[in-house]
């Protein structure tokens, strides 16, 4: 086809504005935190006596250990449940319950994590705080993040089950192997690194969730010693403190973003290239 | 050692009731709901301003705002994203190396936490671009989260047209902006529909993002610069910090989430007549 | 097995006249098999003896509903959306399409290799072990025994019993298609299906395939699909002719491979098998 100077740079500034967008972001976080590093140092982050901004004490592990205790917990339920239920809906359903279950996981993985947290707020903590007061607590972040990532995990495991080749299937109809042997020799190895990633990639999201784990988890910056225990997760920290940090606070608050940003990175990548490996 | 025939049993079993289970956990979510804001909702609730800080009054000028704010964004990811699409569909090989790089920017941007792009857009739109806490730079900073997903999608449905119409303008030797223009985007317009329908949803089921870029007010807003309030973030200001708001946040969840099962049903219909699987 | 044939017969599930001049009575007989999907109609009214120790071509050109035919005779026509198979199969005087009769059950007697080599994605050794196991073989002797059997059944155990633990994926696509063919035996079914076992492999390999089909119908009942009269030709000792009219599959005749090949009266057989069409 006869191609254009015009169509070919204005097709490459929509690529370009789209990596400028991650490339500013980046920007912003390392310029914002900087200030931070120069004045205090690097080893501040953990070595000051706690998370105190007006004495401009910077602690960040007490809010890394939440955001880490609360996501790794979120996808240890999530994750093997995920995957039950996906085999439930592919292999064990009948076709008009699983395409029920089907649709209601899409629904429910749309429904805005506000409303999950708003649930846990008013139900959940309550709940709670009947047999382990103050309610609001790890267990409360966990549950209400696990209810929320277990749609998307179904959806994704379910997406990987599709792959397995119909010739094995077929192959172990043919052979009249039980449903559930065929699902754990067969269905489950070849799924794995599909699974791996696509939990991985819920990992990641998981711990970027702030409005859910803001609503249910107290918010105390403390390394929580008990699943019954308030914590405070450096998401939650974010939308908490911006409205009103001045200077160094300001600060401390993108060092953190910079922190989640990180990580968030590495796990997307760690997930693309389990992902790779598997079709390379 | 369980029999093979013993352990299908069990795990029949086990599955069964895991899956019902599991099931009671959105019914219960709904009832929940339901319980707290039915009495609230009526068609007053729908129109009216909020008073005495949401507890009593609607969610008039909140529905406004978070439409605004919808527009900017979409008026900026559907025209952006169609263009990012194409450069991935007709510019590049989907192997070569600047497609997987495009590729791997997408899907960092998709697994950003929400609350960096809320970071990234009060420094940037609101401070820096001097827009304050606006509707515009919300809708911007929106923008910003949707449309690595908004890319992906589109990118499917261009992708998905069939190769006889390239084939067919090769030889008839179009110029490739008339193939765009003509063929290649009339025939993936449900599916660019359907992408569009997902990244709405997408942003209307965002919080995090706006509350320190398009900020809190509840006033009905009078420009794009004015600040305006998105219901999510209407849901989590009666909840966490309003006593006595459990009653309107319900009513205003319940609408929020009609709203996108509406918008849900639509994608599947438009992805399930359209967007080969 | 000649007792059982003697029960049979004295049960009166095969009538007598129906028996051929080899001295043999059907191990599988098809009456009147007709499978639809939705409303296509892709076989009508289709019957069938099959003998055991013989091997039963399935020949036609495509969309005569041979593959539908052989699909149905272990119910694999079940997998498939809104597919009806009527009609009856009788497989030692029962039949195996009526609800009462256990579909495991089924598919332990009646094997079947497709036509795509579908070793699973396992080692060689736990592609036959783990369907036994999984119908109750416990003892890890008799499997790795059942084992042994098959692979030399299948010409197999030469060339892999220094690597039974390597992948099943490694192997070349006729030793893939072997090994299917030994996962089947390891079940020891009275039936064994072949839908167009060999279309997919190189002509050495084909070779080697018919060779085994030939070595194996002594002790099994054998029913092949295939597209190639040649190779029908050359191993069947009864073809089935199947042909296609209005989109609705047919049974033409079925005979002795010579009589169908070199006496047949039938105008479509002869056009077919003669090489005047098809």
């Amino acid at each position: 086809m006869r191609t254009s100077k015009t169509l070919s740079s204005t097709l490459n500034a929509g690529a370009w504005i789209t990596v400028g967008i991650l490339f500013l972001i980046g920007c912003f976080m390392v310029a914002k935190s900087l200030p931070l590093f120069e004045a205090m140092g690097v080893s501040s982050l953990w070595n000051d006596s706690g998370w105190h901004p007006s004495e401009g004490d910077f602690n960040v592990l007490p809010m890394l250990a939440g955001s880490l205790v609360i996501a790794f917990g979120a996808v240890l339920v999530a994750g093997p449940l995920g995957v039950m239920l996906a085999i439930f809906g592919r292999y064990y359903a009948p076709k008009w319950l699983a395409s029920v279950y089907r649709g209601l996981m899409e629904l429910l993985s749309g429904v805005p994590s506000v409303v999950y947290g708003f649930w846990g707020l008013i139900v959940l903590v309550p709940w709670i705080s009947t047999f382990a007061p103050p309610g609001a607590s790890v267990l409360a972040g966990i549950i209400v993040l696990a209810i929320m990532v277990l749609p998307l995990v179904v959806l994704t495991v379910d997406t990987a089950f599709e792959q397995t080749p119909q010739k094995w299937l077929v192959a172990a109809d043919a052979l009249a192997l039980q449903r559930w042997s065929k699902i754990w020799r067969i269905v489950l190895p070849h799924s794995l690194p599909s699974i791996f990633s696509g939990v991985t990639l819920q990992t990641g999201r998981a711990l970027g969730e702030t409005m859910a784990v803001l609503m249910v988890c107290g918010n105390i910056v403390q390394v929580p010693s008990s699943l019954f225990e308030p914590t405070r997760t450096l998401t939650a920290n974010i939308a908490l403190e911006m409205s009103y940090a001045t200077d160094f606070h300001v600060n401390a608050l993108f060092v953190s973003g910079l922190i989640l940003f990180l990580m968030t990175v590495l796990i997307v990548m760690v997930g693309a290239s389990v992902k790779r490996k598997q079709y390379a | 050692m369980l029999s093979a025939h013993r352990l299908e049993l069990v795990m029949k079993g086990v599955l069964w009731l895991t899956a019902s289970v599991v099931l009671i956990i959105p019914v219960m979510m709904a009832y929940d709901l339901m319980i707290n804001g039915f009495s609230t909702l009526s068609l007053e609730f729908l129109v009216s301003e909020p008073r005495n800080s949401g507890r009593a009054g609607g969610i008039g000028p909140l529905i406004i705002s978070t439409g605004l704010i919808l527009f900017v964004c979409l008026s900026v990811v559907i025209p952006l994203g169609i263009t990012c699409a194409l450069y991935l569909s007709e510019s590049v090989e989907e192997s070569s190396a600047s497609g997987k790089r495009i590729s791997l920017v997408l899907d960092i941007l998709s697994g950003v936490p929400s609350i960096i792009f809320g970071l990234f857009g009060y420094v940037f739109f609101a401070q820096v671009l001097g827009f304050g806490f606006s509707i515009l730079s919300g809708g911007l900073t929106l923008a910003c989260m949707a449309l690595p997903l908004f890319v992906r999608l589109t990118e499917q449905s261009l992708r998905h047209s069939p190769s006889s119409y390239r084939q067919a303008a090769e030889a008839l030797n179009l110029t490739h902006v008339g193939f765009i223009f003509k063929i290649l985007l009339p025939s993936s317009a449900t599916g660019i529909a359907a992408a569009t329908i997902v990244a709405t949803g997408r942003a209307l089921a965002e919080t995090a993002v706006l509350i320190f870029t398009a900020g809190y007010v509840t006033r009905q807003p009078e420009s794009l610069l004015d600040s305006g309030r998105a219901l999510s973030v209407h849901i989590y200001d009666l909840a966490m910090n309003v006593a006595g708001g459990t009653k309107p946040a319900a009513a205003t969840a319940i609408i929020l989430v009609m709203f996108l099962i509406l918008i849900n049903g639509l994608a599947r219909y438009l992805s399930k007549r359209w967007l080969p699987r | 097995m000649a007792i059982k044939r003697f029960l049979s017969r004295i049960k009166g599930n095969i009538e007598p006249q129906n028996t051929f001049e080899v001295s043999e009575s059907p191990s599988l007989r098809i009456n009147q098999l007709s499978v639809n999907y939705g409303q296509y109609q892709a076989l009508k009214g289709a019957s069938l003896e099959a003998f055991s120790n013989e091997i039963l071509a399935l020949v036609g050109p495509s969309g005569c509903g041979k593959s539908s035919l052989l699909a149905s005779i272990n119910r694999m026509t079940e997998n498939i959306k809104g597919c009806q198979v009527e009609g009856e199969i009788l497989l030692d005087g029962e039949n195996v399409l009526s609800p009462a009769y256990r579909v495991d059950k089924l598919r332990k007697k009646v094997g079947m290799v497709f036509q795509q080599p579908n070793p699973f994605p396992l080692s060689i050794r736990e592609n036959i072990c783990f369907p036994l196991k999984d119908h109750g073989m416990k003892s890890a002797r008799d499997r790795e025994h059942q084992l042994e059997k098959v692979l030399r059944q299948t010409g197999l155990w030469e060339e892999t019993k220094d690597r039974l633990n390597t992948n099943a994926l490694r192997l070349s696509g006729g030793q893939q298609q072997r090994l299917c063919i030994a996962r089947a035996l390891a079940l020891e079914p009275s039936v064994l299906l072949l839908d167009e076992p060999c279309s997919a492999l190189d002509p050495i390999s084909t070779e080697k395939i018919e060779d085994l089909i030939q070595e194996l119908k002594t002790s099994i009942t054998m029913i092949m699909v295939t597209h190639n009269l040649s190779q029908a030709r050359r191993i069947a000792d009864q073809v089935a002719v199947c042909w296609v009219e209005n989109n609705s599959g047919y049974v033409v005749e079925c005979n002795h491979t010579e009589a169908i090949f070199d006496q047949s009266s039938h105008p479509i057989t002869q056009a077919y098998c003669m090489g005047r069409a098809g």
